[in-house]
């Protein structure tokens, strides 16, 4: 959320997480290059590094695609989450620079241009055992270079969250294509059963973390309370909602977060205006709803960001019957303000 | 994340889900082996006319060859009767793609020419092997360093005809 444009909101918490994430880099690219010329003090160098970089954009890569559906299993995830477009952007200068070593030390000083060189080294498009993983590893990095030019706020506010989200969900396609870089690159030659494992306890946890994280939200999505035509519908009672807390519930195939505090009942789309982040995990702080992803923040009366910040959400109508919280199916314009609506003495207690 | 955005997700995941583990199996199983050069392939490298070392060697004799920029150490051998010139480079080539050939005009050529023999690639600082032809034999000559990168003659180096005679002098 920012009023006047500035290219970093840095703060604190920026800093310690960016020095952290620098220092683990660092770390293993030393140790890794340390340690594999003490086992081999023959060996050349440039090799090593193209190993050592390599293999951190990997594990990086690993980490960073950990975080999505780990903040979705536990809350206490939601930190990595907060700066994680710094790690993707750390991720792909050591993939960059990955590939500058490799194209200096396997394709340059021949009769061909080292990229033309990349491409025409191993023609053998055809097969499997034997395809390119060159080609299987530059494609990725072509997307890790849009994904990273375009993290910015900037881009984000302009393409709208839910085509950045688009377009950076083709990191998942990089994975797979990277996965099949290692497989038929790195794997065909070391042959060591270590690194063959550790590669394949990375591939099962990523698509089990993801899929044990996505099953559960499926099968909310599948739970519509609005089935007909109806213009409210009961979305539980008012003891299932914790004090300054949301209930999340799917009405016509978008989510509501249904908030209470203070005595009152409001409703608001789940989706923040920022990345889409969910609204209803995050809770009231301060008054305003607070997104658990970014810190964005609106009023639950009307779905609009506090002065003199302008995003806006939309709203719904809402009214209670006895404990029952009933929710219209129709939602309001983004910053609609809508009356909550008020418990009564007796439900409090 | 708004409804379809999940759905892509959700379904990107399950196909992954059953298109990497595949792709993983095949790629280890199906992950072709190596194996070491043992002493039955030295009757294919025979009939290349390759030179193994089960083959008798007899030194013919030795020099250094040195322009001022490159440096080598020259050994010349007979393999049953195959004239063999060994070389080392003695300094790191800093050329792109060099090749060796040899050159049978007595003045040190500019350029390489029809009559220029390629011996083989000299990239590397690694002792090196290559099979003289028979027209070689006894002539003096020019060993050429061409970079095959730069397109262009790098060096041309003067070899006498006694060394390139196939017996101990």
């Amino acid at each position: 959320m920012s009023v006047a444009y500035k290219a970093v909101l840095w703060n604190r918490q920026k800093f310690i997480y960016d020095a952290i994430l620098l220092s683990l880099v660092v770390l293993y690219i030393v140790l890794f290059i340390n340690v594999t010329q003490w086992f081999d003090s023959n060996i050349d160098i440039r090799g090593v590094r193209i190993r050592a970089f390599g293999s951190a954009a990997f594990i990086l890569l690993h980490v960073i695609l950990s975080i999505g559906p780990l903040t979705r299993l536990s809350p206490k995830f939601y930190p990595l989450l907060y700066n994680r477009r710094h790690m993707g952007v750390t991720m792909f200068f050591l993939a960059l620079q990955h590939t500058r070593f490799g194209l200096q030390w396997y394709h340059d000083f021949g009769n061909l241009e080292p990229l033309v060189s990349l491409f025409l080294s191993n023609t053998n498009y055809l097969t499997f055992i034997r395809f390119p993983f060159q080609v299987l590893g530059f494609v990725p990095l072509v997307i890790l270079f849009l994904m990273a030019v375009t993290s910015h706020d900037f881009w984000l506010a302009n393409l709208t969250a839910p085509v950045w989200k688009g377009l950076h969900m083709s990191v998942y396609l990089a994975y797979a294509l990277l996965t099949g870089h290692v497989l038929l690159g790195a794997l065909q030659t070391n042959t060591h059963p270590v690194l063959t494992l550790a590669v394949g306890v990375g591939l099962v946890w990523i698509v089990g973390v993801h899929l044990a994280a996505g099953i559960p939200e499926f099968g909310q999505d599948n739970h519509d309370l609005a089935t007909g035509n109806e213009e409210f519908v009961d979305a539980g009672s008012i003891a299932e909602i914790p004090e300054n807390r949301a209930k999340i519930v799917t009405l016509r195939g978008e989510r509501v977060a249904i908030f209470k505090y203070d005595g009152k009942i409001s409703a608001v789309s789940n989706v923040c205006q920022h990345q889409n982040g969910p609204l209803g995990e995050g809770k009231i702080v301060d008054g305003c709803i607070t997104c658990p992803w970014h810190g964005y923040q609106y009023l639950p009366e009307n779905g609009a960001s506090p002065p003199p910040f302008t995003e806006k959400i939309p709203t719904f109508d809402i009214k209670l019957e006895g404990d029952r919280i009933l929710v219209k199916t129709i939602p309001n314009l983004p910053g609609t303000s809508v009356n909550p609506a008020v418990i009564a003495m007796e439900e409090q207690r | 994340m708004i409804l379809a955005r999940r759905k892509t997700h959700f379904y990107s995941f399950v196909v992954l889900a059953v298109v990497l583990p595949v792709c993983f199996l095949a790629g280890i199983l199906l992950r072709p082996s190596y194996e070491p050069v043992d002493v039955a392939t030295n009757n294919l490298f025979t009939q290349a006319g390759f030179v193994t070392q089960t083959q008798s060697r007899k030194a013919i004799g030795s020099t250094k060859l040195n322009d001022g920029t490159f440096r080598f150490h020259v050994t010349f051998v007979n393999y049953q009767g195959k004239l063999v010139m060994e070389l080392k480079s003695l300094s790191l080539l800093q050329v792109p793609d060099p090749l060796l050939y040899w050159d049978p005009r007595q003045k040190a050529p500019t350029e390489i020419s029809v009559r220029s023999i390629l011996l083989g690639n000299l990239a590397g600082l690694s002792r090196k092997q290559f099979l003289l032809p028979a027209s070689v034999r006894g002539k003096a000559g020019h060993l050429l360093i061409y970079s095959q990168g730069q397109q262009k003659l790098i060096a041309a180096l003067p070899l006498p005809a006694k060394m390139t005679r196939v017996y101990r002098y």
